[in-house]
């Protein structure tokens, strides 16, 4: 009886609710970048058709060509003012200039999708956009982790209490989930423009985001990152 | 109603079903996209000072120590982000209200059907069933609105739209069926009034989102403005 009620409550929410207005099985096309969390997107994104050949950063021209090119799916990076629809110019990245990825670095990490799975959400983009802050050492506590962050002066936003409470849970969440032992780099994204930390395997970072070309009001302007 | 108010009414629910439908297939270029983009645009040119100001005082305070200075360094840069990220043009995403849309144009060619071709307006039954659909699509718009500040995507994708399409003619049907049976309430006596301010409001519901939209991003710019320049201030003391 109970079942019978769920499915009915869950084909009248199909019906009604928004949520179930977009494409359940929607994925990202893989030339898009989730700025946020991958379960989301906005399927309003750029087209990459729109990337002129070169773009001009001070007096240096530069050759979108030759870098991986990929599309700003969402709106959690505009605090760093990387902006939906927005392009990156990426360089892929190997062992060692992974392992020696220092503070505000933007890169791009691969959707690890068991990750999302075991949380129940569903993995619509393959990679997602952070900002690094530094790579966790091997059996660091969240203690020394917050210490070494203050005393290296990396990041602002962890001076606030809340912050560091939120840190203090997604540093618990993460050790259940991934092997501390291994590198791990903690990075930064946004919701509604308040900071959000995250950890991942250094490992699933693939790409470093060089430049940002940004196609507002007809115009590319492009920064370097 | 004489022929000549049907006429205007006629009239008005035409623009309106040009702009409900606009503001469906037009969601990428439509012009209330465009009043938003230049609204947001306006805000950044007039924030922008403070923050550079406030980057600046936080590179300053990279090299000062003490508690006080932490917190300012932690709030300081809290509303800095959130303040550039109330002021990104890109923000200026009209997807979602695409729904609104939908269900505006379809009242409104509701209306048009019963009003304009069949000249049903003297039949009570008819009067009755626009009153009361048009109540239940008011409520609709409303649960959509609400719907929307809780769904963080913005997509839409055409198969799902049908589906909506065909449950609003489906709510269309249960609520004739129930305007037959006389199973409503009746609140008001007059037809007229009631129905031009209930079509007034269904129709042009996305104008009235639109302007709640920006008296409340309006009202989040100040704040985190304000909060900005006191971390600012204090900074200075």
């Amino acid at each position: 009886m109970n079942k019978v009620l769920k499915s009915i409550i869950a084909l009248i929410d199909d019906w009604i609710s928004i949520n179930s207005w977009e494409d359940k099985n929607w994925h990202a096309p893989s030339c898009c970048v989730a700025a946020g969390d991958p379960a989301y997107g906005s399927q309003t994104g750029g087209d990459r058709d729109n990337l002129p050949p070169y773009v001009r950063v001070n007096d240096e021209q530069v050759e979108t060509a030759r870098y991986m090119n990929l599309i700003v799916d969402g709106s959690s990076m505009s605090p760093e003012r990387i902006s939906n629809g927005d392009f990156l110019l990426c360089t892929k990245i190997g062992d060692e200039e992974r392992e020696n990825l220092g503070y505000g670095e933007h890169v791009v990490v691969k959707t690890d999708k068991d990750y999302y799975c075991k949380k129940n959400k569903p993995v619509r983009f393959d990679y997602k956009l952070r900002r690094t802050i530094c790579k966790v050492k091997a059996g660091e506590t969240y203690e020394q982790l917050v210490e070494r962050i203050e005393s290296e002066n990396l990041e602002d936003s962890i001076f606030l209490s809340a912050n560091k409470k939120m840190l203090k849970e997604k540093f618990s969440e993460s050790h259940k989930y991934y092997d501390f032992s291994k590198s791990m780099m903690l990075s930064a994204t946004y919701r509604d423009g308040e900071i959000r930390y995250s950890f991942h395997p250094v490992s699933l970072i693939e790409y470093k985001a060089d430049y940002v070309v940004s196609p507002t009001r007809g115009m590319n302007n492009t920064r370097k990152l | 109603m004489t022929l000549m108010d049907c006429v205007n009414l006629l009239a008005f629910i035409q623009i309106a079903v040009a702009f409900d439908f606009g503001l469906l297939y037009l969601h990428n270029s439509h012009l209330l996209k465009s009043l938003h983009g230049d609204f947001i645009y306006g805000h950044r040119n007039r924030v922008e000072p403070t923050t550079c100001c406030a980057c600046d005082i936080l590179k300053d305070l990279k090299y000062k120590h003490g508690f006080s200075v932490k917190i300012r360094r932690g709030s300081l840069k809290r509303w800095v982000d959130r303040l550039t990220f109330l002021t990104d043009v890109q923000q200026a995403n009209w997807s979602k209200y695409v729904y609104l849309g939908l269900c505006g144009g379809l009242y409104s060619l509701l209306s048009l059907v019963l009003i304009g071709v069949t000249g049903s307006s003297y039949d009570p039954e008819i009067r009755n069933f626009l009153l009361v659909s048009g109540e239940v699509f008011l409520v609709y718009e409303f649960f959509i609105v609400y719907q929307i500040g809780k769904v963080r995507t913005n997509g839409i994708s055409v198969i799902p739209l049908v589906k909506k399409a065909i449950l609003l003619i489906v709510i269309m049907g249960i609520v004739g069926v129930f305007v037959y049976n006389g199973w409503y309430f009746k609140f008001f006596s007059s037809f007229r009034k009631t129905y031009i301010v209930l079509l007034f409001s269904i129709v042009y519901f996305p104008i009235f989102v639109y302007l709640w939209k920006m008296w409340e991003l309006n009202r989040n710019i100040a704040k985190a403005k304000k909060e900005c320049e006191r971390w600012i201030k204090d900074d200075s003391q």
